[in-house]
């Protein structure tokens, strides 16, 4: 069922130029990162005097999930070793370099998926936009033939799953960021 | 530095740049915008510069390079996005300081009525960084004042 999806998916590379220019920005390593990063340097100045030190928490919050995300994604990568879609299967390919290393789970899903969650929890429609950020690059990584449908399944829950660990800590370790961010208001930077 | 990695530094420092712009247009922190007398234009100019930085990134040459090679992996990517957004903020800062440095006079704290200066990025809705840190910083070498 997975290599039949990745199949039919990536049978489309190469019939509709302008969609594929598309995919191959959307599956870079580079745009949905980067674009999720601009939205946090925005969401840690936006608001009121009253509204904005709950930005600033949801940012820090975004920052540790998506560091959760990442090492328990690296933790289960070695220990699944699941080979790419690309090893197995005849795929095109040239939408995308050959990654090394082990398909299970997927870390971009995984981090898109964990900065949009912690995001949604303040930000509905912030949020909204980060999860269909996170969902194209999930997308165009199966396109692409870079990961199978269950490698960016599995790393999406456990972003959301990150994302919610890391908002239940911080509301229990609350004083943690306002004390950190009391000082930084000292210096204008917060 | 490689080229790529140039180009990725340029390009998250001009994005930067937009972003926080307009993001201080919008929540009015008046002394970190550039251009305050004219909010619109910088609105305009900051969406210009988001957009062309993306474009001029992406299209023309291929960016997906693989991450163990000429491309950056996740470490590295944080490391230079770090930098270029910090050097992208403090020229900002220096730079609205310097062109806002009149309009900060009228609008700062009255150190005779108060003994600690307000803190936080509200207070840049009515003067610049360079004036709130220095008065920040004459408070706290005046002690009891």
């Amino acid at each position: 069922m997975d290599s039949a999806i990745v199949l039919f998916l990536n049978a489309g590379v190469g019939n509709v130029a302008p969609f594929d220019s598309l995919m191959k920005v959307l599956v870079s390593d580079y745009f949905v990162p980067v674009t999720g990063s601009l939205a946090l340097v925005s969401l840690w100045m936006t608001g009121t005097h009253e509204t904005r030190p709950l930005n600033q928490v949801t940012t820090i919050v975004a920052a540790a999930a998506i560091g959760c995300a990442n090492a328990i994604t690296t933790i289960i990568n070695n220990v699944v070793e699941r080979p790419r879609p690309f090893v197995d299967n005849d795929l095109a390919t040239g939408l995308f370099y050959s990654p090394t290393d082990p398909s299970f789970p997927s870390n971009t899903a995984s981090v898109g998926f964990a900065l949009a969650t912690a995001v949604f929890l303040r930000h509905r429609r912030l949020g909204g936009v980060l999860y269909a950020l996170a969902f194209c690059w999930g997308f165009a990584r199966v396109y692409a033939g870079v990961h199978y449908p269950t490698d960016v399944l599995a790393g999406a829950a456990i972003g959301v799953v990150a994302a919610l660990a890391m908002a239940a800590l911080f509301r229990v370790l609350a004083f943690v960021p306002r004390y950190a961010l009391r000082w930084l208001r000292l210096l204008y930077v917060a | 530095m490689s080229d790529f990695e140039a180009a990725y530094v340029l390009w998250v420092a001009l994005s930067t740049l937009g972003v926080t712009q307009y993001t201080a247009v919008s929540s009015k922190l008046w002394g970190l915008v550039v251009l305050r007398r004219w909010p619109g234009v910088t609105r305009v100019c900051a969406a210009v510069i988001v957009i062309g930085a993306f474009a001029w990134f992406f299209i023309g040459e291929d960016r997906n390079l693989p991450d163990t090679g000429d491309g950056l992996d996740g470490v590295e990517q944080t490391q230079w996005f770090a930098a270029a957004a910090a050097i992208s903020i403090l020229l900002q800062i220096a730079v609205s300081s310097v062109v806002n440095h009149r309009w900060g006079a009228s609008h700062g704290w009255d150190s005779a009525a108060e003994r600690w200066p307000p803190s936080g990025l509200t207070w840049l809705e009515h003067t610049t960084f360079a004036r709130a840190l220095a008065a920040r910083i004459r408070a706290v070498l005046g002690g009891s004042r």
